[in-house]
């Protein structure tokens, strides 16, 4: 069973997609360098250094850990130990997922890379959309940052965090529905394949895997396959000899992190750029005289989160800021939008899942947040 | 060539962030507390840095993947390039939403801490304390601590240490005054510095430029204005000093 699989053909497509990509990192170093502020004296210019280099700095540690704590889970955790840590029925997968950034809190950043190793160890597709989305507002950093931000008022956090795992169950089910892991994971082969490693995996005959099924929730460990039809349980999709050895796994974990890292921080960076650029010449209080309509609020609210990037751990400050300018759904609009989505991680979601999956994924979110705040300013006067 | 581009690519990664641990320059951008983390940050970027070196087959590296590791070096660019490292009023002016933002800043993780003189930033005095001594002649005291208790500075002299900054922008927050000293509250990075600002009743401001670091002692007094109450620090004398080492409030 070494022939290519029947069904290698989305690899190939995504691939495709990763070369279409190319251009960004070209046209980013071309607009970098226009924009570089030395010998300037524009302040402008000046802000956007300062912002752009703070949001690397900042996310720069989580994405470097989260990418470790990635390469390990590759190097440590087989597919088979995955299976058994994982209920059987994919739901109680996608609610647990959802929630377990109480237990692992990541910001949003560090979960990318995370999520993008447990799709290529048999993590279901609806899960590892449930813990995206969930862990960067459903974990105890962000709920003590609320609960500081708007002074305790435990209304609020609870609304943040109950709604934000609402969010990413709901939206982990209907994507697990929308999408096989093959359609809409793009590391199945494509992407690994550019950063081939040399150790540390131990490929497994693919008469051995499970095969993709169209319903995660019947078949939660679709198989991990590579464009010649091998197939790994480290779901690199590289062919290399494996080892069982503690420090060879270690050195692999290392590997594997590196790569990791090597194919979303170029995402990441480009993405602090284009939020820097946001942060420098968009101004907030423009934002206020937009908000007449509530609904108008709530989408601004909503641009503005995308726009900012912030961390989700400091994101409820700045919410915090709009209070008495800005209506209680709006600011919720925002504090659920950010860790969500934002221009960063549109950029740092294209390192893990194909455009199609980015699209549909990138809507639900923006559909869901927007009908849950305007239902919430059906509910004025319940809230604070 | 082509080998050792990764390598290279974290080396630099590593030694960016030991030297911006080592001098201590981390915080122009970052809380302090994050020193931590950047520390973390550089012994994976150390570890990742040895195993691009030490891997037997390097990784294929064609013109897109060089793309992709220069992206990851324009930060230390930046950061290399920038002629000042402090936000100023341009940055105030885009993030200014009028002085309620400031208000509801007292309920960050800096403002709910035990308060710090700017001259005794070691000294710490709960709250208790300064109730009792309501009858103090100038006190040197940061923006921050001044908004955490604002109703225990009324009327009282205060000394704070700011910016400057003369703008139409500011009239219709501060009831016709266009003129503020401000300083920026970082709660994670600068990305997310809100401005505090204190308005000045007083046209000796004129005779600073924007942006000047300035210490300012007057009389601070609470003001309603459009139904918000507004800080203004009236009669003030104003002195040009140094820019303090730290410029942000955390």
């Amino acid at each position: 069973m070494t022939g290519r699989p029947s069904n290698s053909y989305p690899f190939t497509q995504n691939a495709r997609k990763v070369h279409s990509l190319d251009y960004l990192p070209a046209l980013f170093l071309a607009a970098a360098i226009v924009l570089l502020p030395s010998g300037s004296a524009s302040s402008h210019l000046n802000s956007l250094a300062i912002v752009f280099v703070s949001i690397v700095l900042e996310a720069i540690p989580f994405m470097l850990i989260g990418s470790l704590v990635g390469g390990f889970i590759e190097a440590f955790v087989s597919r088979e130990r995955m299976a058994t840590l994982l209920p059987r029925k994919g739901w109680l997968t996608v609610c647990i997922a959802a929630g377990a950034g109480l237990v692992f809190p990541v910001c949003e950043c560090a979960v990318v890379p995370v999520v993008r190793r447990l799709t290529g160890k048999g993590l279901p597709f609806s899960a590892a959309i449930a813990y995206l989305l969930g862990g960067p507002i459903v974990n105890p950093i962000v709920a003590a940052s609320t609960t500081l931000a708007y002074a305790f008022d435990w209304r609020i956090v609870v609304l943040r965090l109950s709604l934000g795992y609402g969010i990413a169950v709901a939206i982990g089910l209907l994507m697990g529905r929308l999408f096989t892991s093959v359609e809409a994971i793009k590391n199945n082969g494509a992407a690994f394949n550019n950063n081939a490693l040399s150790f540390g995996c131990h490929p497994i005959p693919l008469e051995h895997t499970h095969h993709e099924t169209r319903s995660e929730t019947s078949q939660p460990f679709p198989a991990i396959t590579n464009p010649a039809g091998n197939s790994m349980d480290c779901g690199c999709g590289c062919s290399h000899p494996g080892s069982d050895g503690w420090v060879d796994k270690a050195g692999a974990a290392f590997t594997h992190a590196m790569d990791d890292f090597l194919a979303v921080g170029h995402y990441l960076v480009i993405g602090a750029f284009i939020a820097a650029l946001a942060q420098t010449y968009i101004d907030r209080s423009g934002f206020l005289s937009l908000t007449a309509a509530p609904v108008l609020s709530v989408v601004l609210m909503m641009a503005l989160a995308i726009l900012l990037n912030l961390c989700s751990e400091a994101d409820a400050f700045i919410a915090a800021s709009f209070r008495g300018l800005m209506p209680i759904p709006a600011q919720m609009a925002f504090l659920l939008t950010g860790p969500m989505f934002d221009l960063k991680l549109l950029l740092m979601y294209q390192s893990v899942f194909t455009r199609r999956a980015i699209v549909v994924l990138a809507s639900l979110i923006l559909a869901t947040v927007l009908a849950i705040a305007l239902g919430l300013e059906m509910l004025d006067g319940v809230l604070p | 060539m082509k080998r050792w581009l990764h390598p290279a690519v974290f080396a630099t990664w590593t030694g960016f962030l030991v030297y911006l641990l080592a001098s201590q320059r981390y915080v122009a951008f970052l809380r302090p507390e994050f020193g931590l983390l950047l520390a973390v940050a550089h012994f994976i970027a150390m570890g990742f840095m040895l195993a691009a070196m030490i891997r037997p087959r390097a990784a294929k590296m064609d013109t897109s993947a060089i793309l992709r590791a220069l992206v990851l070096l324009v930060p230390v660019l930046y950061f290399a390039a920038m002629p000042d490292t402090m936000l100023g009023n341009q940055a105030f002016k885009k993030r200014f939403i009028g002085t309620n933002n400031a208000f509801i800043g007292r309920q960050s993780p800096a403002m709910s801490s035990p308060q710090r003189s700017e001259t005794n930033p070691g000294i710490t005095m709960p709250t208790e304390e300064l109730e009792g001594i309501r009858e103090i002649a100038s006190q040197e005291r940061t923006i921050l601590e001044i908004f955490l208790n604002s109703d225990f500075y009324k009327g009282q002299r205060v000394t704070v240490t700011g910016m400057i900054l003369r703008d139409e922008q500011l009239k219709p927050h501060f009831g016709g005054r266009d003129t503020a000293v401000y300083r920026f509250l970082i709660n994670c990075c600068a990305a997310d510095a809100l401005p505090l600002s204190i308005a000045l009743d007083s046209d000796q401001a004129g005779d600073f430029a924007n942006d000047q670091w300035v210490q300012v002692d007057g009389i601070f007094d609470l003001q309603q204005i459009n139904g918000k109450p507004v800080p203004i620090i009236s009669m003030p004398r104003i002195k040009p000093v140094e820019a303090p080492s730290v410029p942000y409030l955390f």
